[in-house]
């Protein structure tokens, strides 16, 4: 068996839901992934702006 | 809200990673007013901003391990593998007169190498990922992995409608091509596969509607066994574009089957 399992999600999506579904899963790792492409370092602040003020903006036009 | 979801699941067990191209963070573009050196030349032999920096230049990768530190520093609950990736995009490396001779894949390497000497520097028992992707996917030929970089597999060009070991498949075949010997160069020891099995945005073509999702059991179980059997010792998945709303609209995601599918042995 691999040692560890997972899966990845967008910092939008972090949140009670899929804590609930990753804690009933049997997995054991989970990464956060920032889009990419041409606004990463924009994407990339605002995760950290996340993690550190602990709620994420959701731009309209995103 | 991060805070519940990290303490819960880290809590519970789980390891909390962070997966970004971050190049583009660690080297802000504006820098290439003052430092154009710093910047990969392209073929037209222009010093330009667009993608990665040049790793021959001692002062960008100085800047970049500097950078890759204050990244690391930021990222509470993280497990102690980083995954700093290089930018999202095929062609993207540097043809000076001191990168010419070295492939992207080198390129790359150098680039993870310098990032993951940076991150030591707050986290001695940091690792690294060096990211098989796109135009990394071949082995490095010029430069060696410092102590602590360790594979990540990430076959995005992958036909998810057969299994990757699939000989008659085109596509699954060149990805999977060079898997033994980016093995036996990076080491087994957290070689993780990054799958698309259950990311429904690459299914979505990364635009919205959302769709649903149709995980194809077969080929995921059988992927598991050749991913397995090549020594892999982690797998993930993008998961993308399931959130809440996805749930609203189709149900729940196929987590748990996901999840019982990674477990099995052999």
């Amino acid at each position: 068996m691999f040692t560890q399992r997972g899966l990845l999600i967008y910092p939008e999506e972090v949140g009670p839901y899929w804590c609930d579904l990753l804690l009933e899963s049997g997995l054991n790792l989970v990464g956060i992934h920032p889009a990419g492409g041409a606004k990463a370092a924009h994407s990339l602040d605002r995760l950290l702006d996340f993690v550190q003020t602990l709620c994420f903006w959701i731009s309209p036009a995103a | 809200m991060f805070l519940d979801f990290a303490r819960s699941l880290t809590r519970a067990g789980f390891s909390l990673e962070y997966e970004m191209h971050a190049m583009s963070w660690l080297v802000p573009r504006h820098l290439l007013d003052t430092r154009p050196d710093w910047f990969r030349m392209n073929r037209q032999v222009e010093r330009v901003n667009d993608f990665n920096v040049c790793p021959s230049n001692p002062d960008a990768l100085a800047f970049l391990g500097q950078r890759a530190a204050e990244l690391a520093s930021r990222l509470p609950f993280c497990s102690n593998r980083y995954f700093f990736w290089l930018d999202d995009v095929r062609d993207a490396a540097c043809h000076c007169p001191h990168c010419r001779s070295l492939t992207p894949s080198d390129q790359a390497l150098i680039l993870t190498n310098q990032m993951l000497r940076g991150v030591r520097t707050v986290n001695p028992a940091a690792k690294m990922s060096y990211l098989a992707y796109q135009d990394t996917l071949p082995v490095p030929v010029s430069v060696s992995p410092d102590c602590g970089i360790f594979l990540e597999f990430a076959p995005i060009g992958r036909d998810s409608s057969r299994t990757i070991g699939d000989t008659d498949c085109p596509q699954n075949t060149l990805e999977a091509a060079p898997i033994d010997a980016l093995l036996g160069f990076f080491g087994k020891e957290d070689s993780q596969v990054l799958e698309y099995w259950i990311d429904n945005s690459r299914f979505c073509n990364w635009k919205r509607p959302l769709k649903p999702l149709s995980l194809d059991l077969a080929v995921l179980e059988a992927d598991v066994r050749f991913y397995r059997e090549k020594g892999f010792s982690s797998a993930t998945s993008f998961a993308c574009f399931l959130g809440e709303d996805y749930a609203g609209e189709f149900g729940p995601p196929p987590i748990q089957t996901y999840a019982r599918a990674l477990g099995q042995d052999g």
